[in-house]
């Protein structure tokens, strides 16, 4: 049962960023020493990954590969792992992203140890959060993902943005703490350890059905820009310049969304379910206000960060639907959009590092000096706002369809709030390419360099492949 | 038969050897600390080999009983000291001195924890227990400073009030027993005479010492001087050694002598845990020292740990027992983080001396983090294990009330915690740190990695935990 190959996908990037601590503090060769583990650990993760995706059952939509450890005995605790496609898919797309990430920030970074080694944490303990199967192991995974963005976010983050931490830390400990609560409620009720895929058929009474369901859905809903949590995670994704670690900020609403995905579909009691209109117009309301904020926004990282919630939004709405079908168009859509919004955050950080280097006041036309750059931003935001070049159009198709049939109004609004924040995309780019605004020709040279174009254009190669056929690596 | 008593008072022996081994050497005029802290390490090496040898063993049967339980707890007690006796030596260099005294209380304290945990007679509690509370006075009392503290004079006044509280209850059972006061025919006695209102004071009157010298709200009067401000090495004694003594002791009351009032103390127990839990959270967010915040966090999580020891069942006993365990493992990081904030040549205590720290200490905050993560229980950190106990306890006793209020506090405790961090990571640097010491270093990647392994597979040590600690209720 145990083959230890799951396991793997958690210790691999631990043990990376513990060799990567171990580094001497040496500005060249050791920063080239902590890249290169960081990069072969995610490649040997990509690898492991692709193995696994070998050995499951494409046609099997349950947990596959399951492997259990046991843990403690005071109270009895055992940790089950397992992988869908979907999970699976997840896992690649970030495991993925984060070695696209290595490659184009070889050795440019400041504090290269603090952030390579959370950033490996970051990927071990997500792997983990993904791959858990029984909720205590989910609840280890989920809230301990949480620590290395803490460190990462007081190493990078903006000095005046201090009092933000406080708050993200607080609510991410109120949501852990009832989660924590609710899930050892769940496995008292059961006198063990609970699957996440059992976790519905537990029958509590009244009052406390609703306590231990509204505390995982509050514990999920910690983690992603929903009202009343937007503020934080705005302010937070907006004061992180570096790359790397904007990606990083990008992917904590996926943990969250992630949570409802494992929970909601098939597992939410119908007590429960038949509130989801709730969270199905909270959920709007935000998509619209955030998409509506983008517009009026200057700041391309903040339209960035817009388009990201909105898509996570889009995601969490479909989630709510009554129906169960589409796990998958989820997970195929999700696995091109975190690789295009790797791509375009470094792609935004290129621009604002080359504005900052030539001194320039504005980034108008600047597009205009930087042909390579302009085409692959060009391509990957009209590849993110819905060119049939990727998997996300089709499967993004299919959700917004499926919203539609569900309700109309639901369905107008989704569209409204994708238009906004494509709109807003759109206006940055024309802003960018427009020559009529170009400040000088002395920022030639400015442009991308062949590494990065080719590892961009890989990228727009592998996810035009997934438009044809998703899983065209699994052989 | 002289002979095997000879033998089975060595681990005290060795104890004592190694004070007059300081006085000699005081009398030799050696004037560096790094002699005297070799001389007392390799003495608690001494006591606890001889600890181990001799385990089962008691030198005098009536008042003494070692088994696994005591030698888990002097373990504990040794480690701790061994460690802190090797990172106060650096402190007593920088500061100049040779910490002679320091060493030579240290040791008697030691002696005196032995005795105290090993106790199954009244007589020998109170011996113990005054002689514990009369070096501690001598403890607070090493100051280097111009104008003395008040602390010390404070802390006997006090303890003399709770030793006299103590003595009248012993001298009550004393009388009704005709000096037969060992803990199973008290605990008789007890047992016998429920409705006894004046056995009922009598047996508080036991606790209360107890529940004053670990910290426990109302009576934590004095626990904020002993560790708040007293020097470092004192105050990392007080936080550590001197409360895991105390906790043996008491866990061995409550299981061996207080059974008989379980209704009665459970509830008493529950409103001190929680007026702990509840202080405890408050005042560390009003602290601005380090040290003090500490000493509130300690009252917080003591009382966590006595809201688990109301139950009276030796299952949630243990729980409460890892709990502490995985606490002073995380405590113990954090004070060993505190002996490497020195700026020229001042060891610094106050949390906006920490501004910028990560700036140029990486590690030394990193460490600090991984400590208090743990004090919040977040995973996969050795913290987590114990609030695991504690939620699934807490829960299995439908104490849904008691558990709100301690989740609840544990944020308001968070607070102060994320305070420090925030002071580390996002203030400018405003102090130039010394360089660290190569042994503090080393502990303290010791420590981080104990509380990050541990919990990745606990279950070896705990079995071993397990055996030791449940002897008590055999």
């Amino acid at each position: 049962m145990s083959s230890y190959q799951l396991l793997g996908l958690i210790l691999i990037p631990l043990i990376g960023s513990i060799f990567t601590l171990t580094a001497k503090y040496d500005k060249n060769y050791a920063v080239s020493n902590i890249f290169n583990v960081s990069i072969l650990s995610l490649l040997a993760n990509v690898s492991l990954i692709l193995y696994i995706f070998s050995q499951c059952n494409l046609e099997e939509s349950g947990l596959q590969l399951v492997e259990s450890f046991h843990w403690v005995d005071y109270p009895k605790v055992e940790i089950y792992l397992g992988v869908d496609i979907f999970s699976l898919l997840i896992i690649l797309s970030v495991n993925l992203s984060f070695l696209v990430a290595e490659i184009c920030l070889y050795r440019k970074t400041e504090r290269a140890k603090t952030l390579i080694a959370s950033e490996l944490l970051f990927i071990g303990l997500c792997n983990g959060y993904f791959i858990a199967a029984d909720v205590l192991s989910f609840y280890i995974f989920f809230v301990s993902s949480g620590t290395p963005l803490i460190i990462l976010i007081s190493t990078y983050g903006s000095q005046r943005k201090k009092t933000v931490l406080i708050r993200f830390s607080i609510y991410n400990l109120i949501g852990a703490l009832l989660l924590l609560v609710s899930i050892i409620m769940m496995c008292e009720a059961q006198k063990g350890d609970v699957l996440l895929s059992e976790a519905g058929k537990i029958n509590f009474k009244g009052g406390t059905e609703y306590f231990v369901w509204l505390s995982i859905f509050f514990a999920f809903i910690s983690r992603l820009p929903i009202w009343p949590f937007h503020y934080w995670i705005s302010s937070i994704n907006s004061s992180l310049k570096n790359p790397l670690v904007f990606l990083v900020g990008n992917l904590i609403p996926l943990i969250g969304l992630y949570g409802f995905i494992r929970f909601w579909p098939n597992t939410v009691p119908e007590t429960i379910a038949i509130h989801a209109p709730i969270f199905e117009i909270i959920c709007i309301i935000t998509m619209l206000f955030i998409a509506l904020v983008s517009l009026s926004h200057k700041d391309m990282r903040y339209k960035l960060f817009a388009y990201t919630t909105v898509y996570y939004l889009v995601y969490l709405t479909s989630i709510f639907l009554p129906t169960d079908v589409l796990k998958l168009n989820i997970g195929y859509s999700l696995y091109s959009y975190i690789i295009i919004i790797t791509i375009l955050s470094f792609l935004i950080s290129h621009i604002e590092h080359q504005k900052k280097e030539l001194g320039i006041y504005g980034t108008g036309g600047i597009l205009c000096y930087m042909p390579r750059a302009s085409k692959c931003l060009s391509l990957f935001i009209l590849a993110g706002i819905g060119l049939p070049v990727t998997s996300l159009f089709w499967n993004n198709f299919i959700i917004i369809s499926e919203i539609f049939n569900y309700n109309l109004i639901l369905g107008i609004m989704v569209i409204l709030s994708i238009f906004l924040v494509s709109l807003s995309l759109l206006e940055e780019l024309y802003k960018l390419k427009d020559k009529s605004s170009a400040a000088t020709e002395c920022i030639m040279g400015g442009d991308l360099s062949t590494k990065h174009y080719i590892v961009y254009i890989g990228c727009l190669i592998i996810l035009f492949l997934s438009f044809f056929k998703p899983l065209w690596f699994v052989y | 038969m002289i002979l095997h008593n000879m033998i089975y008072t060595l681990p005290e022996v060795s104890l004592l050897a190694g004070i007059i081994h300081m006085f000699l050497l005081y009398i030799m005029a050696y004037e560096s600390a790094k002699v005297y802290s070799r001389a007392a390490k390799f003495w608690i090496i001494m006591s606890l080999f001889w600890e181990v040898a001799t385990q089962g063993k008691s030198f005098s049967p009536l008042y003494f009983d070692n088994d696994s339980y005591t030698l888990l707890f002097n373990l504990i007690v040794g480690v701790l000291s061994y460690i802190m006796i090797s990172l106060s030596a650096t402190w007593f260099v920088t500061e100049n001195k040779t910490g002679c005294k320091y060493y030579v209380l240290l040791l008697s304290a030691l002696i005196g924890i032995k005795l105290l945990i090993s106790s199954i007679n009244l007589v020998s509690l109170l011996f113990s227990y005054i002689l514990l509370i009369y070096i501690h006075y001598r403890m607070l009392g090493i100051s280097y400073e111009k104008i003395p503290s008040e602390a010390p004079s404070r802390y006997v006044g006090i303890s003399g009030i709770i030793i006299i509280i103590f003595a009248l209850g012993f001298l009550y059972i004393n009388k009704l027993q005709d000096g037969n006061v060992e803990y199973t025919e008290v605990k008789e006695l007890f047992s016998s005479n429920r409705k006894s209102l004046e056995l009922y004071l009598s047996a508080i009157s036991l606790l209360i010492p107890f529940l004053y010298s670990i910290g426990i709200a109302p009576f934590h009067i004095t626990a904020e001087d002993k560790t708040g401000k007293s020097i470092l090495p004192v105050s990392h004694y007080f936080a550590l050694i001197a409360p895991v003594a105390f906790w043996g002791c008491f866990i061995k009351l409550n299981i061996e002598l207080m059974t008989a009032y379980k209704e009665e103390l459970s509830e008493v127990y529950k409103i001190f845990a929680l007026l702990s839990v509840v202080f405890g959270a408050m005042g560390a967010n009003a602290r601005i020292n380090l040290h003090r915040i500490l000493s509130y966090s300690s009252m917080y999580h003591f009382g966590v740990v006595l809201m688990l020891l109301s139950f009276f069942s030796i299952a949630i006993d243990f729980s409460a027992f890892i709990y502490l365990f995985v606490y002073i493992l995380s405590l113990n990081g954090c004070y060993l983080v505190f002996y490497s904030l020195r700026s020229h040549g001042e060891y610094l205590s106050s949390v906006a001396s920490l501004s910028g720290l990560a700036e140029t200490r990486s590690y030394t905050t990193g460490a600090l983090l991984v400590s208090l993560f743990s004090f919040i229980g977040l995973p996969p950190l050795i913290g987590f294990l114990g609030q695991l106990n504690v939620v699934s306890e807490l829960l299995k006793q439908e104490s849904y009330i008691s558990l709100g209020v301690i989740l609840f506090f544990l944020l308001i405790l968070s607070k102060s915690y994320l305070e420090i961090v925030k002071t580390a990571y996002f203030e400018h640097k405003v102090k130039t740190y010394d360089s660290e010491n190569k042994l503090v270093i080393l502990y303290t990647v010791l420590s981080v990695i104990c509380i990050v392994i541990i919990a990745f597979n606990p279950q070896g040590l705990f079995e071993i935990l397990k055996d030791m600690f449940y002897v008590i209720s055999i």
